[in-house]
Protein backbone atom coordinates (compact mmCIF):
# COMPACT_ATOMS: atom_id res chain seq x y z
CA UNK A 1 0.00 0.00 0.00
CA UNK A 2 3.02 2.34 0.99
CA UNK A 3 4.42 2.04 -2.18
CA UNK A 4 1.57 2.44 -4.17
CA UNK A 5 0.91 5.86 -2.72
CA UNK A 6 4.76 6.37 -3.25
CA UNK A 7 4.27 5.66 -7.07
CA UNK A 8 1.32 7.88 -7.88
CA UNK A 9 2.46 10.64 -5.33
CA UNK A 10 -0.26 9.19 -2.66
CA UNK A 11 -3.34 11.27 -5.14
CA UNK A 12 -5.38 10.58 -8.49
CA UNK A 13 -3.13 13.33 -10.15
CA UNK A 14 -2.06 12.57 -13.81
CA UNK A 15 1.59 13.09 -13.50
CA UNK A 16 1.64 13.37 -17.20
CA UNK A 17 0.23 16.97 -16.86
CA UNK A 18 2.94 18.02 -14.36
CA UNK A 19 4.81 17.78 -18.09
CA UNK A 20 2.76 19.92 -20.03
CA UNK A 21 0.96 17.35 -21.67
CA UNK A 22 -1.95 19.58 -22.68
CA UNK A 23 -0.11 21.60 -24.76
CA UNK A 24 1.31 18.18 -26.71
CA UNK A 25 -2.39 16.96 -27.03
CA UNK A 26 -3.47 19.87 -28.84
CA UNK A 27 -0.20 20.48 -31.23
CA UNK A 28 -0.85 16.73 -31.70
CA UNK A 29 -4.69 17.36 -32.78
CA UNK A 30 -3.52 20.57 -34.63
CA UNK A 31 -1.55 18.09 -36.39
CA UNK A 32 -3.46 15.67 -37.51
CA UNK A 33 -6.04 18.56 -38.23
CA UNK A 34 -3.17 20.39 -40.92
CA UNK A 35 -2.39 16.81 -42.35
CA UNK A 36 -6.30 16.22 -43.01
CA UNK A 37 -6.45 19.74 -44.67
CA UNK A 38 -2.93 18.96 -46.61
CA UNK A 39 -4.70 15.61 -47.78
CA UNK A 40 -7.73 17.30 -48.65
CA UNK A 41 -5.82 20.01 -50.39
CA UNK A 42 -3.37 17.76 -52.36
CA UNK A 43 -6.69 15.97 -53.60
CA UNK A 44 -8.14 19.21 -55.24
CA UNK A 45 -4.97 19.46 -56.51
CA UNK A 46 -4.94 16.55 -58.32
CA UNK A 47 -8.52 17.46 -59.21
CA UNK A 48 -7.66 21.06 -60.45
CA UNK A 49 -4.60 19.64 -62.77
CA UNK A 50 -7.41 16.74 -64.27
CA UNK A 51 -9.43 19.53 -65.08
CA UNK A 52 -6.63 21.66 -66.24
CA UNK A 53 -5.31 18.40 -68.59
CA UNK A 54 -8.70 18.02 -69.92
CA UNK A 55 -9.86 21.36 -70.65
CA UNK A 56 -6.07 21.44 -72.63
CA UNK A 57 -7.12 18.27 -74.37
CA UNK A 58 -10.45 19.93 -75.29
CA UNK A 59 -8.45 22.80 -76.21
CA UNK A 60 -6.06 20.40 -79.19
CA UNK A 61 -9.26 19.78 -81.04
CA UNK A 62 -9.92 22.60 -81.67
CA UNK A 63 -8.79 24.13 -84.81
CA UNK A 64 -6.04 25.67 -85.22
CA UNK A 65 -6.62 29.72 -87.12
CA UNK A 66 -3.75 31.78 -88.62
CA UNK A 67 -3.38 35.39 -88.91
CA UNK A 68 -0.89 37.02 -90.80
CA UNK A 69 -0.28 40.80 -91.12
CA UNK A 70 1.11 41.20 -94.17
CA UNK A 71 2.64 44.92 -93.94
CA UNK A 72 4.50 43.15 -90.60
CA UNK A 73 4.70 40.00 -91.67
CA UNK A 74 4.25 38.95 -88.05
CA UNK A 75 1.88 35.55 -87.96
CA UNK A 76 0.27 34.43 -84.79
CA UNK A 77 -1.91 31.00 -84.24
CA UNK A 78 -3.81 29.44 -81.93
CA UNK A 79 -6.57 27.60 -81.46
CA UNK A 80 -10.06 28.95 -81.87
CA UNK A 81 -13.56 27.08 -81.47
CA UNK A 82 -15.62 25.97 -84.48
CA UNK A 83 -18.12 28.45 -83.09
CA UNK A 84 -15.90 31.48 -82.95
CA UNK A 85 -17.10 34.44 -85.21
CA UNK A 86 -14.53 35.31 -87.71
CA UNK A 87 -14.34 39.25 -85.95
CA UNK A 88 -13.67 37.75 -82.96
CA UNK A 89 -10.68 35.56 -84.74
CA UNK A 90 -9.51 38.45 -85.90
CA UNK A 91 -9.71 40.50 -82.35
CA UNK A 92 -7.83 37.57 -80.51
CA UNK A 93 -5.60 38.17 -83.38
CA UNK A 94 -4.61 41.83 -83.54
CA UNK A 95 -4.18 41.50 -79.50
CA UNK A 96 -1.81 38.21 -79.85
CA UNK A 97 -0.06 40.39 -82.91
CA UNK A 98 0.10 43.66 -81.19
CA UNK A 99 -1.46 45.67 -83.62
CA UNK A 100 -4.86 47.29 -82.66
CA UNK A 101 -7.28 46.65 -85.58
CA UNK A 102 -7.50 50.09 -87.52
CA UNK A 103 -10.81 51.09 -88.99
CA UNK A 104 -9.23 50.72 -92.64
CA UNK A 105 -7.72 47.08 -92.32
CA UNK A 106 -9.49 44.54 -94.03
CA UNK A 107 -9.16 40.86 -93.67
CA UNK A 108 -8.74 38.37 -96.93
CA UNK A 109 -7.74 34.50 -97.56
CA UNK A 110 -4.38 34.23 -98.78
CA UNK A 111 -5.38 33.65 -102.37
CA UNK A 112 -6.88 37.24 -102.08
CA UNK A 113 -10.55 36.55 -101.28
CA UNK A 114 -12.28 39.79 -99.47
CA UNK A 115 -13.66 38.37 -95.90
CA UNK A 116 -15.05 41.73 -95.16
CA UNK A 117 -18.72 40.31 -95.62
CA UNK A 118 -18.45 37.14 -94.02
CA UNK A 119 -17.11 38.38 -90.30
CA UNK A 120 -20.22 37.85 -88.31
CA UNK A 121 -19.80 34.25 -89.82
CA UNK A 122 -18.09 31.38 -87.43
CA UNK A 123 -15.40 29.38 -88.37
CA UNK A 124 -17.60 26.49 -88.93
CA UNK A 125 -20.12 28.31 -91.41
CA UNK A 126 -16.84 30.08 -93.13
CA UNK A 127 -16.01 25.98 -93.95
CA UNK A 128 -19.22 24.94 -94.78
CA UNK A 129 -20.44 27.52 -96.94
CA UNK A 130 -16.86 26.89 -99.22
CA UNK A 131 -16.05 30.65 -98.82
CA UNK A 132 -12.85 29.52 -97.42
CA UNK A 133 -10.76 26.41 -97.99
CA UNK A 134 -8.56 26.76 -94.82
CA UNK A 135 -8.01 28.42 -91.82
CA UNK A 136 -5.41 31.03 -92.47
CA UNK A 137 -6.53 34.70 -92.82
CA UNK A 138 -4.49 37.91 -94.11
CA UNK A 139 -4.80 41.22 -92.65
CA UNK A 140 -4.32 43.93 -95.22
CA UNK A 141 -4.82 47.44 -95.32
CA UNK A 142 -6.12 49.65 -98.20
CA UNK A 143 -4.81 50.68 -101.26
CA UNK A 144 -5.43 53.01 -104.05
CA UNK A 145 -5.76 52.04 -107.97
CA UNK A 146 -7.60 50.75 -110.73
CA UNK B 1 8.86 60.98 -95.47
CA UNK B 2 5.73 60.69 -97.48
CA UNK B 3 6.67 60.00 -101.25
CA UNK B 4 3.26 61.57 -102.06
CA UNK B 5 3.66 63.95 -104.98
CA UNK B 6 7.28 62.95 -105.71
CA UNK B 7 9.08 61.16 -108.40
CA UNK B 8 10.84 57.57 -107.83
CA UNK B 9 14.41 57.63 -107.28
CA UNK B 10 16.39 54.57 -107.55
CA UNK B 11 18.93 53.61 -104.72
CA UNK B 12 20.36 49.71 -105.69
CA UNK B 13 21.50 49.33 -102.27
CA UNK B 14 19.06 50.29 -99.90
CA UNK B 15 17.26 47.92 -102.48
CA UNK B 16 19.49 44.84 -101.73
CA UNK B 17 20.06 45.49 -98.02
CA UNK B 18 15.93 46.08 -97.10
CA UNK B 19 15.17 42.71 -99.39
CA UNK B 20 17.72 40.96 -98.14
CA UNK B 21 16.20 41.95 -94.50
CA UNK B 22 12.63 42.01 -95.71
CA UNK B 23 12.67 38.68 -97.17
CA UNK B 24 14.40 37.09 -94.05
CA UNK B 25 11.08 38.30 -92.03
CA UNK B 26 8.67 36.60 -94.43
CA UNK B 27 10.17 33.47 -94.95
CA UNK B 28 9.99 33.03 -91.14
CA UNK B 29 13.06 29.86 -91.08
CA UNK B 30 10.88 28.95 -94.28
CA UNK B 31 13.79 28.37 -97.24
CA UNK B 32 12.42 29.74 -100.75
CA UNK B 33 11.45 26.40 -102.06
CA UNK B 34 9.66 26.14 -98.96
CA UNK B 35 7.81 29.56 -100.16
CA UNK B 36 7.80 28.19 -103.87
CA UNK B 37 9.39 31.35 -104.57
CA UNK B 38 12.33 32.00 -105.92
CA UNK B 39 15.34 34.79 -106.01
CA UNK B 40 17.68 34.74 -108.97
CA UNK B 41 19.82 37.69 -108.13
CA UNK B 42 19.76 40.11 -104.90
CA UNK B 43 17.14 42.50 -106.71
CA UNK B 44 14.97 40.40 -107.75
CA UNK B 45 12.13 38.32 -106.61
CA UNK B 46 9.98 35.87 -108.82
CA UNK B 47 6.45 35.10 -107.18
CA UNK B 48 4.13 32.22 -108.83
CA UNK B 49 0.61 32.85 -108.44
CA UNK B 50 -2.55 31.67 -109.61
CA UNK B 51 -5.75 33.23 -110.90
CA UNK B 52 -9.34 31.45 -109.69
CA UNK B 53 -12.46 32.14 -112.34
CA UNK B 54 -15.96 31.82 -110.96
CA UNK B 55 -15.86 28.17 -112.23
CA UNK B 56 -12.93 27.17 -110.76
CA UNK B 57 -10.29 27.46 -113.49
CA UNK B 58 -6.79 27.95 -111.93
CA UNK B 59 -3.99 30.09 -114.54
CA UNK B 60 -0.32 29.80 -113.37
CA UNK B 61 1.49 33.41 -113.33
CA UNK B 62 4.76 34.76 -112.48
CA UNK B 63 4.97 37.67 -110.61
CA UNK B 64 8.70 39.55 -111.04
CA UNK B 65 9.24 41.84 -108.00
CA UNK B 66 12.33 44.21 -108.51
CA UNK B 67 13.84 46.02 -105.49
CA UNK B 68 16.25 49.20 -107.25
CA UNK B 69 13.66 51.47 -105.60
CA UNK B 70 12.89 49.77 -102.36
CA UNK B 71 11.98 50.59 -99.48
CA UNK B 72 11.50 54.15 -100.02
CA UNK B 73 9.24 52.88 -103.16
CA UNK B 74 7.31 49.55 -103.64
CA UNK B 75 9.28 47.29 -105.88
CA UNK B 76 8.57 46.89 -109.49
CA UNK B 77 5.78 44.60 -110.03
CA UNK B 78 5.25 43.07 -113.61
CA UNK B 79 3.55 39.50 -114.68
CA UNK B 80 6.39 37.80 -116.52
CA UNK B 81 6.68 35.31 -119.05
CA UNK B 82 7.69 32.31 -117.13
CA UNK B 83 10.05 31.07 -120.10
CA UNK B 84 12.08 34.43 -120.70
CA UNK B 85 11.30 35.88 -116.91
CA UNK B 86 10.49 39.04 -119.09
CA UNK B 87 7.24 40.65 -120.29
CA UNK B 88 7.38 42.07 -123.80
CA UNK B 89 4.37 43.48 -125.26
CA UNK B 90 1.98 42.44 -127.16
CA UNK B 91 3.84 38.77 -127.15
CA UNK B 92 3.49 37.95 -123.59
CA UNK B 93 -0.13 39.50 -123.37
CA UNK B 94 -0.97 36.10 -122.07
CA UNK B 95 1.31 35.55 -119.57
CA UNK B 96 -0.87 38.64 -117.57
CA UNK B 97 -4.36 38.39 -115.76
CA UNK B 98 -7.75 39.95 -116.90
CA UNK B 99 -9.55 41.39 -113.87
CA UNK B 100 -13.03 43.44 -114.01
CA UNK B 101 -14.22 45.65 -111.57
CA UNK B 102 -12.52 46.00 -108.41
CA UNK B 103 -12.04 49.25 -107.17
CA UNK B 104 -8.67 48.83 -105.75
CA UNK B 105 -6.36 46.99 -108.73
CA UNK B 106 -6.33 46.71 -112.41
CA UNK B 107 -4.03 44.88 -114.80
CA UNK B 108 -2.80 46.81 -117.91
CA UNK B 109 -0.54 45.08 -120.57
CA UNK B 110 0.52 48.87 -121.95
CA UNK B 111 -0.61 51.36 -119.92
CA UNK B 112 -1.24 54.65 -122.27
CA UNK B 113 1.73 53.28 -124.35
CA UNK B 114 4.10 52.88 -121.38
CA UNK B 115 4.38 49.13 -120.91
CA UNK B 116 2.56 46.82 -118.26
CA UNK B 117 1.19 48.21 -115.10
CA UNK B 118 -0.33 47.12 -112.31
CA UNK B 119 -2.76 49.81 -110.83
CA UNK B 120 -1.69 50.02 -107.61
CA UNK B 121 -0.52 52.06 -105.14
CA UNK B 122 1.83 48.95 -103.86
CA UNK B 123 3.86 48.55 -107.09
CA UNK B 124 6.51 51.38 -108.38
CA UNK B 125 5.08 51.32 -111.70
CA UNK B 126 1.96 53.16 -110.64
CA UNK B 127 4.31 55.87 -109.45
CA UNK B 128 6.38 55.65 -112.71
CA UNK B 129 2.76 56.35 -114.46
CA UNK B 130 2.21 59.28 -112.50
CA UNK B 131 -1.49 57.49 -111.43
CA UNK B 132 -3.13 59.78 -109.16
CA UNK B 133 -4.14 57.96 -106.01
CA UNK B 134 -5.28 59.46 -102.53
CA UNK B 135 -2.07 60.56 -99.92
CA UNK B 136 -3.88 58.10 -97.60
CA UNK B 137 -3.02 55.35 -99.70
CA UNK B 138 0.33 55.93 -101.04
CA UNK B 139 3.10 53.39 -99.98
CA UNK B 140 4.75 53.92 -96.94
CA UNK B 141 8.31 52.97 -96.34
CA UNK B 142 8.11 52.66 -92.55
CA UNK B 143 4.46 50.55 -92.43
CA UNK B 144 4.64 48.41 -95.91
CA UNK B 145 6.78 45.52 -97.18
CA UNK B 146 6.70 43.43 -100.37
CA UNK B 147 4.41 41.14 -98.91
CA UNK B 148 1.76 44.28 -98.60
CA UNK B 149 2.33 44.53 -102.97
CA UNK B 150 2.09 40.52 -102.94
CA UNK B 151 -1.57 40.51 -100.58
CA UNK B 152 -2.76 43.48 -102.50
CA UNK B 153 -2.31 42.38 -106.32
CA UNK B 154 -4.04 38.77 -105.49
CA UNK B 155 -6.90 40.65 -104.63
CA UNK B 156 -7.39 41.28 -108.59
CA UNK B 157 -6.70 36.93 -109.14
CA UNK B 158 -9.80 35.81 -107.85
CA UNK B 159 -13.44 35.80 -108.73
CA UNK B 160 -15.43 37.85 -109.16
CA UNK B 161 -12.90 40.18 -110.50
CA UNK B 162 -10.08 37.42 -112.52
CA UNK B 163 -11.85 36.46 -115.88
CA UNK B 164 -9.09 34.87 -117.28
CA UNK B 165 -6.25 35.56 -119.37
CA UNK B 166 -5.61 39.01 -120.66
CA UNK B 167 -4.81 37.36 -124.37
Amino acid sequence: MAVEELDNGGTDHDPREDCGDEPVRKAEADLHKAEAELKQAEGDLELAEAELKAAEEHRHHEPLVEFEDVNSTETTEFHAAWGTKLTAGWDEAAKRLGEPRQPTDRLQTPEGKDLMPYLELTLRELEERKIITALKFQIVGPTGGA
Amino acid sequence: MSIFGKAPIQDIASGREAFAQDLKLALNNRTLDDAGWASPDDLTLLVPLFGTTANGRKDAYLLRLYFDHYPAWPPSALFVNPLTLEFKHPDDSRWVPKADGHQEIAFHTNYNNQGQVICCSFTLEFYKVNHSVKEELVWQEAKHKFTSTIAAIKRGLVAPYYVGRMA
